[in-house]
């Protein structure tokens, strides 16, 4: 690549989609009480990856 | 999608390109930049021109590079929509312990902490709320409790009841609990800040920033300024905190929309853990932040964004609430599409055992869930909140921001649009430029370290 220079590529994990466990302590609801909502927190389990490509998720 | 955007830094500007749907991010030079934001934006008179000069070689190669980007599935991924499925589980309350406040702060959502009606939890019903919350959780092992108000150090003792009532119960369910709590740190002293450390998970202590700021807005009962005893209280924390999660958060208001200098007067002070976000007030109060003031907060943010690479270059190393992204192992699924769990898998309780989806939504009769002390919970409450996600809210459809935005604070979406399926036009504009901001960062931040 020349004139493109990729910083993070999250292709390689697509096929890893993990929908998550709800099991983690949101910031947004312990103690911070932002009304900016989840999404620029990490999972604290280090273990999630947001990837919207699959159709049916399991129940949490 | 694919979103282009421009980030300057000390005076050089890098461009960047963001796919959403699958937050990879890539640098590219002025030409690339210019090519997809005609491809996938628009290009004003002086870009277009700009970009009549780029010559079909140099496209040529772009097309090449995106082709095989596109084919490596870095860029241009298809959305394909998730269909969530949930169990009404509940995992985490927001437990007011009581309605009741020593201080006295301008622009609080909660009349001044009391809701209107000032009120103390009895154990009783503090009881009744953790056993409801072991009961809803389900197949759920990790639960949370928030101390929330009102202050609830006005009533300690209430907490440390609580706190070890929890502990034993969570045992014998063979759950696990952590706490955290809010603070406005007034009552914050050395015995109290000691146990705080040793039980919670997380503290937050609310701070506005420069003392004149915070005092303006932040009064005691008696009306004095309230900032000389919390930033010592709050000090003293931090110190004993060593590694332990805390922040300090304050809120700016049309008052001080030059708020870059409350943040940064909080790192001056020595916190290394800062959260600082407008404030929600109807649009009718005088300190209310309105349309018209967006494009200086924007200005403001991408000001502080300079400095808060260079601090961060330096000793002065410091967290900023708003502009943590993280692009590689950022939150799951669920919590892109739905938020934070309010009214699902969270849940307020006030004095009064009434279960509520929020500490914000305490007092809409038509959002009430039910109650911990007879027993009862509306399931159709909690439905509206299940089904609220960022596919039923029609402006997020195409927005770049929607998996870290979550289709924004349900509260919000209520308190400005009286729905919660409509977005707030102010909070959407202020959620983009910080998004753009934290992925500009987090691209200079990389390309400083690779070239160090």
């Amino acid at each position: 690549m020349k004139k493109i220079e990729v910083l993070y590529d999250n292709s390689a994990k697509n096929d890893n989609t993990v929908y998550g466990c709800l099991e983690c302590q949101s910031s947004c609801q312990s103690a911070c009480k932002t009304s900016c909502t989840i999404g620029n927190q990490n999972c604290l389990k280090k273990e999630e990856k947001i990837n919207v490509v699959k159709k049916d998720a399991p129940v949490l | 999608m694919i979103h282009t955007f421009a980030f300057q830094y000390r005076k050089k500007n890098y461009y960047f390109l963001f796919e959403s749907e699958n937050s990879s991010l890539l640098k590219i030079e002025r030409p690339v930049f210019l090519y997809f934001k005609k491809k996938y934006g628009a290009l004003n008179e002086v870009e277009e021109s700009e970009y009549s000069s780029v010559t079909a070689t140099d496209i040529a190669e772009i097309a090449e590079e995106e082709a095989e980007l596109v084919r490596r599935g870095v860029i241009g991924v298809r959305e394909v929509k998730t269909t969530l499925k949930r169990t009404g589980e509940i995992k985490s309350l927001c437990l007011n312990v009581c309605h009741a406040c020593n201080l006295t702060c301008s622009y609080c959502f909660a009349a001044q902490g009391t809701y209107h009606a000032e009120a103390y939890m009895p154990l009783k019903t503090a009881r009744a709320a953790v056993d409801f919350l072991i009961e809803k959780s389900g197949k759920k092992r990790n639960l949370e409790i928030d101390f929330f108000g009102g202050e609830p150090l006005l009533t300690l003792d209430a907490v440390k009841a609580v706190v070890e009532y929890a502990r034993g119960a969570c045992e014998k369910a063979g759950k696990r609990i952590s706490f955290t709590m809010t603070t406005n740190g007034v009552l914050l002293d050395g015995e109290t800040a000691a146990y705080l450390n040793e039980t919670m998970d997380n503290v937050v202590i609310s701070i506005d920033g420069r003392k004149a700021v915070h005092d303006a807005l932040r009064k005691t009962v008696n009306g004095g300024g309230s900032y000389d005893a919390v930033i010592e209280n709050a000090l003293r924390f931090k110190k004993i905190r060593e590694k332990k999660r805390y922040y300090v958060r304050g809120t700016f208001t049309k008052n001080n929309l030059d708020f870059k200098e409350d943040i940064l007067a909080l790192s001056d002070a020595g916190f290394d853990q800062i959260s600082l976000e407008p404030v929600v007030l109807e649009e009718g109060n005088p300190l209310a932040i309105r349309t018209e003031d967006v494009e200086r907060i924007i200005d403001e943010y991408e000001s502080f964004a300079e400095e808060y690479i260079d601090r961060r270059r330096t000793d002065k190393w410091f967290n900023f609430f708003h502009f943590m992204v993280d692009l590689e192992k950022g939150p799951c699924v669920y919590k892109r599409l739905n938020g934070c769990g309010a009214g699902d898998e969270y849940a307020a309780i006030t004095p009064e055992g009434d279960i509520y989806p929020c500490h914000q939504f305490i007092g809409k009769a038509e959002y009430k869930m039910g109650s911990v002390l007879d027993g009862s919970f509306d399931p159709s409450v909690q439905k509206i909140f299940q089904n609220s996600s960022v596919y039923t809210k029609e402006s997020c459809g195409n927005c770049f921001a929607k998996y870290f935005c979550s289709g924004g604070c349900a509260a919000n979406s209520v308190t400005h649009e009286g729905n919660i399926n409509k977005t707030n036009a102010v909070y959407c504009a202020l959620m983009k430029k910080r998004l753009e901001l934290s992925l500009g960062i987090k691209g200079v931040e990389k390309k400083l370290k690779i070239e160090n």
